[in-house]
């Protein structure tokens, strides 16, 4: 059932043209350089510390590695995170 | 981010501390109770760091508590920490308070009068003819009407060719012409004719404008017509007639006695130190403030219609004052100096419509430090003065 309303909603995405972080829920990531990141539709942080953050997605675990990690916002579903980025993964 | 952080300031908020071992959940479960939270630090020491608003804190101490641990508030930073800094310094602030408002109040009022561009004329005059028209130290400064002030100085005042009086903060600033020359009585539009004054021999003359009807050397009578301002010219045949602003300058030398001049023979080193007395006129009272007992060995230099002061602020009181100092602290004025000092003094004495050509004088010792000097002075008197050509 999940499923089919994924489906739906992913056509009706297209079909519409809008972003799929609208419908869909999936995290909008906008990285600023390599020192800030902003990340919408977020479902949970798993892991912080100065090194590594570990967030809970819609489509996984989205790891973000570097230096001085620090969440200078927490809001609902939308997180705010400086420092020197290094990388953002997703986690298989 | 800005207007965040304006308002995270007007609502108040803490920096707080937690030790967990666990900061995910606290801040997911902070997120999911929807209590925002900022500036997030995780130390090696275990202890999260975090921002939170005032009217959040009781919630988020309820989620902390769900995992054993305390909220421990490190800094209340805001607008509501300020009001509670405010109320515990209720004394400190009210007088705060008190003082900007007496501030604020005495800013109100014109505390000082600076009366600029003398040379002739004496300011304490023009301060004396201010105090009598009510316009004095400590008046309500919205009250002065700064054109009016103008046009009654240059009405009180022939001397006086063109004055501005400007309010600059709690300063009456009155910026004053003097007339280059009495002489100058009316506009350069208006056609005037250079007549003598009084009796005289003219020793020397320039014209700048008009037509001359004396030369060096002759005797005109008081009223004579020096330079006419009447033109007369033919053009074509035909007899023409303009008007113009005389101009020029008429001059006759007098050998003038002026007696009588008081000068000090000491001057004070720059260092020495003096006693101050005050003589007030209040309420026809006159009052004598420090007066020195002890004059022998003392000199004064006197100054008068003084403003007097009350530490910064000037009072709306007219005072002379006299400095004593001991004569032992002085040094003896050179010859040029008392000549200067004599020169200037028969300057004051003689009218502006005279300039000094030869000056002698004589010296007699008054007392210990003063001279009593008599002066012969020859001076070039301006003869001339304007009269409207009727026409």
């Amino acid at each position: 059932m999940d499923n089919f309303f994924y489906y739906a909603k992913n056509k009706v995405s297209e079909k519409l043209n809008l972003t799929s972080n609208v419908l869909l829920g999936e995290p909008l990531i906008e990285l600023y350089g390599k020192s800030k990141i902003r990340i919408e539709n977020h479902r949970g942080i798993v892991q912080y510390n100065s090194q590594i953050i570990k967030l809970n997605t819609i489509l996984g675990t989205l790891q973000i590695t570097g230096e001085n990690l620090e969440m200078t916002s927490l809001v609902t579903e939308e997180i705010y995170i400086t420092g020197q980025i290094e990388s953002v993964t997703y986690l298989k | 981010m800005f207007f965040l952080n304006i308002m995270r300031r007007i609502r108040s908020y803490n920096i707080v501390k937690v030790q967990t071992a666990v900061p995910e959940k606290i801040l997911n479960l902070l997120q999911m109770n929807r209590i925002a939270v900022w500036d997030i630090i995780y130390d090696e020491e275990q202890y999260l760091c975090f921002k939170v608003v005032n009217r959040d804190i009781n919630y988020a101490n309820q989620v902390v508590a769900r995992f054993g641990s305390n909220i421990e508030i490190v800094k209340r930073l805001g607008f509501e920490r300020a009001l509670s800094i405010i109320k515990a310094r209720k004394i400190f602030f009210i007088f705060a308070f008190i003082c900007i408002f007496a501030v604020i109040l005495f800013s109100q009022f014109i505390w000082k009068i600076e009366i600029d561009g003398t040379r002739e004329i004496d300011a304490s005059d023009i301060r004396v003819f201010l105090y009598n028209s009510k316009i004095r130290q400590s008046e309500w400064k919205h009250h002065i009407d700064t054109n009016a002030v103008e046009v009654s100085i240059l009405k009180n005042f022939s001397e006086i060719s063109d004055v501005s009086v400007e309010i600059s903060g709690t300063k009456l600033i009155i910026t004053i012409v003097e007339r280059e020359s009495p002489i100058a009585l009316y506009d350069k539009k208006i056609s005037v004719n250079l007549v003598a004054l009084e009796d005289g021999i003219i020793n020397e003359m320039v014209v700048y404008n008009g037509t001359p009807l004396v030369k060096s050397g002759d005797s005109v009578k008081k009223g004579d017509v020096l330079i006419s301002g009447v033109i007369k010219y033919s053009f074509r045949d035909v007899e023409n007639v303009s008007y113009v602003h005389a101009m020029g300058k008429i001059l006759t030398y007098k050998n003038e006695e002026i007696g009588d001049i008081i000068i000090n023979r000491y001057k004070p080193i720059d260092e020495s130190v003096c006693e101050i007395e005050k003589t007030i006129y209040l309420f026809g009272m006159t009052i004598t403030l420090n007066k020195n007992k002890n004059s022998e060995n003392y000199m004064y230099i006197e100054e008068k219609n003084k403003v007097l002061k009350l530490g910064w602020i000037e009072l709306p009181i007219l005072c002379d004052e006299k400095k004593w100092y001991n004569i032992n602290d002085c040094i003896m004025k050179t010859d040029a100096e008392i000549s200067g000092e004599v020169y200037e003094m028969v300057s004051k004495r003689l009218s502006d419509k005279t300039s000094i050509l030869n000056l002698t004088y004589s010296v007699q010792p008054l007392d210990f430090y003063r001279i009593n000097v008599y002066s012969y002075v020859k001076c070039a008197y301006n003869l001339a003065i304007e009269e409207i050509i009727p026409q």
